[in-house]
């Protein structure tokens, strides 16, 4: 085992060398699976109304590259733009500290202070900028044209060759998409081709949609946020808005980080607090509908990667990629959450970073009651109420959670005074969630007794009943586990309309076999109803069918089924 | 006529286990016949789910002691009822929780009123 831990450390160690060692030639691999997987829908609608695949290709990547390129060009003029105006930006803003300095103290005061070492600093930049212009000018008169030219365009020459190598990946990735695709179907699964390439080709369509929707998302938040800015008057509103959809990659914190430099240049050049007020609660209000209305109801009510993971994850590739790893955190963890959930050799990663909690409801309760946490396992079944119903609940909390106690038990993972402390416990939690819900009316007229078969769980499952139908005032009268000839003697001095047999599975059948036989002898006209949780029972079918042998008037399998039966009966 | 519980007839002794088997069907109920404890034991493992155990107690490789012993101890198989078909003391019954003894040559009356007792039949 230890060895074990030890090679998954090694193994991942050297996994983020590669990582972090590739980074030259893994960034563009992974930028130009992102484009490919943004692209493909586009490109396969178009081939879908009978344009052939290079023209799709052509079309699709030609608008890619156009916008980008306008976007670029129009960008690269505001930041220039912006940068000749710098110098007196940060004059305006010197002056304006100068003016709060004299005019408050405080907190304000210490937001000013860091505003002018801030003013400073830039002050520094652009003097040491223009330095360097003018060491340059000095070497240019020594040089030719064509020295000039290499120096002008050297800067530019690795950006452009990047984008490049991208370009001709995403090409080649969209051209041989299908191809792309068998490789990593049979590297993954050759055994089962047929199962692999359905989920993979679940994964991928679930990762376009996904990738791509995100992406008009952000365009279009960056979009309204341009817009918004250029009507609150900010100048080099559509960089702000670019930077902002940028950003908003980065998980949670994305709109906020893209807020800080418009409502400063605000705070620059605007003489009062309006406009920088307006900028960031624009920010804010834009962020808020888009986070929590637009996303989910575009994208449906999950992302299925857990926020956490995602900031985790943003830190990690940031770390290791810097500002590219920053754009490519969100496609990259949501890629390895969705391959995790459909390959299942890479299922740590689906619960690692998936949004879905590590534990059912039911096992999450089981745990915590296991754990004596009664109040959280009272919130874990209220959480479920409040989405459901309390019967809907109890069957899919807190019934499974008592299978699980049996399973537990029969395998001896838990004694027999721990069952009971088990059962003890969720009776406790049943009353505090029975306390929270009074009668909805009082409503008895037939008599109706809860007979255990066998356990004090057999009981408790009747109380669960009882709590259910006690909301439509029809109360039910739990007995005792007592030996069961005994039992058949109470039930029999009380004479009930109804009979409620639990029997958990497997162990409580037998008795509630006999129970029903010796009740229905004594009681012919009495309704038999047994309540028996299948889940775990591999011959359900035949064990009802005895049951309804032996005297059973009706044999359900949920606490909602057995809540019907016994309004039913009620009715009658 | 069928009364529809299950017993499972456990004997070393072929001559003893059909004529049980055959007194039992004649009750109406449906019997199914194993060797030894370990046999048995197969037989519920495999899900057959009998209202009631008969079992000898002297049976080569899972004696009807172990076969008891097990049966109590697990919480899938401690309430199905046992007679025994031998002679036991209160206190060897008392150890193995089991609902009836009788020597053999058994009381055949005696022994079918115990089990429509302990069926509920």
């Amino acid at each position: 085992m230890r060895s074990l831990k030890v090679s998954v450390v090694v193994e991942a160690a050297l996994l983020v060398a590669i990582l972090a060692l590739g980074k030259t030639v893994l960034v563009p691999i992974a930028l130009a699976f992102y484009f490919a997987f943004v692209l493909t829908p586009p490109a396969e609608a178009l081939e879908r109304v009978g344009v052939p695949r290079s023209l799709s290709l052509l079309t699709v990547v030609g608008a890619a590259v156009s916008g980008f390129a306008v976007l670029a060009a129009l960008l690269f003029s505001q930041i220039a733009s912006l940068a000749a105006q710098l110098q007196s930006y940060s004059q305006q803003i010197t002056h304006k500290i100068a003016m709060l300095r004299e005019g408050s103290m405080g907190p304000l005061g210490a937001l000013s202070g860091a505003i002018t070492s801030l003013g400073q600093l830039i002050n520094a930049e652009a003097s040491d900028a223009n330095h360097s212009a003018a060491q340059v000018r000095l070497v240019h008169e020594d040089t030719n044209a064509l020295q000039q030219l290499e120096a002008t365009l050297r800067p530019l020459l690795q950006p452009l060759a990047f984008a490049g190598v991208i370009l001709v990946l995403t090409v080649f990735m969209l051209a041989l998409r299908e191809d792309l695709r068998g490789r990593i179907i049979q590297l993954l699964g050759p055994q089962n081709v047929t199962v692999t390439t359905r989920t993979m080709s679940e994964a991928v369509n679930r990762i376009s949609h996904y990738l791509l929707t995100q992406a008009y998302i952000n365009l279009s938040f960056g979009a309204v946020i341009a817009v918004g800015l250029s009507l609150i008057g900010l100048p080099y509103a559509l960089l702000w808005g670019a930077v902002a959809g940028l950003l908003r990659f980065v998980p949670l914190i994305g709109a906020f980080i893209a807020v800080l430099l418009p409502s400063l240049i605000a705070f620059a050049i605007f003489p009062g607090w309006r406009e920088t007020g307006l900028t960031v609660l624009l920010f804010v209000v834009i962020d808020v509908l888009v986070g929590n209305f637009i996303e989910p109801w575009v994208m449906g009510k999950r992302t299925g990667v857990s926020a956490l993971a995602l900031l985790i994850s943003t830190l990690f590739w940031t770390w290791l990629w810097g500002p590219l790893g920053l754009v490519l955190a969100t496609p990259l963890t949501v890629c390895a959450a969705v391959v995790g959930r459909h390959v299942p050799r890479l299922k740590f990663l689906a619960i690692a970073l998936g949004d879905e909690p590590g534990l059912s409801p039911s096992v999450d309760f089981y745990q915590r009651v296991l754990a004596g946490a009664k109040g959280d396992a009272v919130r874990v079944v209220q959480r479920q109420v409040s989405l459901t119903s309390l019967g809907e609940a109890l069957d899919a909390v807190v019934r499974p959670s008592l299978m699980l106690m049996t399973r537990d038990q029969s395998q001896q993972a838990i004694d027999d005074s721990a069952a009971e402390q088990v059962v003890k416990d969720v009776v406790d939690v049943l009353e505090k969630l029975q306390g929270k819900s009074g009668p909805v009316r009082a409503a008895a007229s037939l008599s109706v007794v809860g007979l255990p078969a066998e356990s004090p769980a057999d009981g408790l499952l009747l109380k669960m009943l009882a709590a259910v139908t006690h909301q439509v005032g029809l109360p039910i009268d739990v007995m005792p586990v007592m030996p069961r000839a005994e039992a058949v003697e109470a039930v029999i001095k009380r004479k009930p309309g109804m009979v409620c047999i639990g029997a958990m599975p497997p162990g409580g059948s037998v008795n509630a076999r006999f129970l029903c036989r010796r009740l229905r002898a004594a009681l012919p006209q009495c309704m038999i109803l047994v309540l028996l949780p299948a889940e775990i029972e591999a011959h359900v079918s035949e064990t009802a069918a005895r049951l309804r042998e032996a005297g059973a008037s009706q044999v359900v399998f949920t606490i909602r089924e057995a809540d019907g039966a016994v309004r039913q009966a009620m009715s009658k | 006529m069928a009364n529809g519980c299950k017993i499972l007839v456990v004997d070393d002794d072929i001559a003893n286990r059909e004529t049980l088997a055959g007194v039992l069907e004649n009750e109406g109920y449906a019997v199914a016949m194993a060797e030894d404890g370990s046999v048995a034991m197969s037989l519920l493992k495999n899900g057959f789910d009998p209202d009631l155990i008969l079992t000898d107690l002297q049976m080569p490789v899972v004696s009807g002691w172990e076969f008891c012993e097990a049966l109590k101890k697990s919480t899938v198989w401690r309430s199905i009822p046992v007679v025994v078909l031998a002679g036991m003391t209160p206190e060897q019954r008392g150890k193995l929780q089991v609902e009836g003894a009788f020597e053999k040559p058994t009381d055949v009356p005696t022994l079918l009123f115990r089990i429509n007792e302990l069926c509920g039949v």
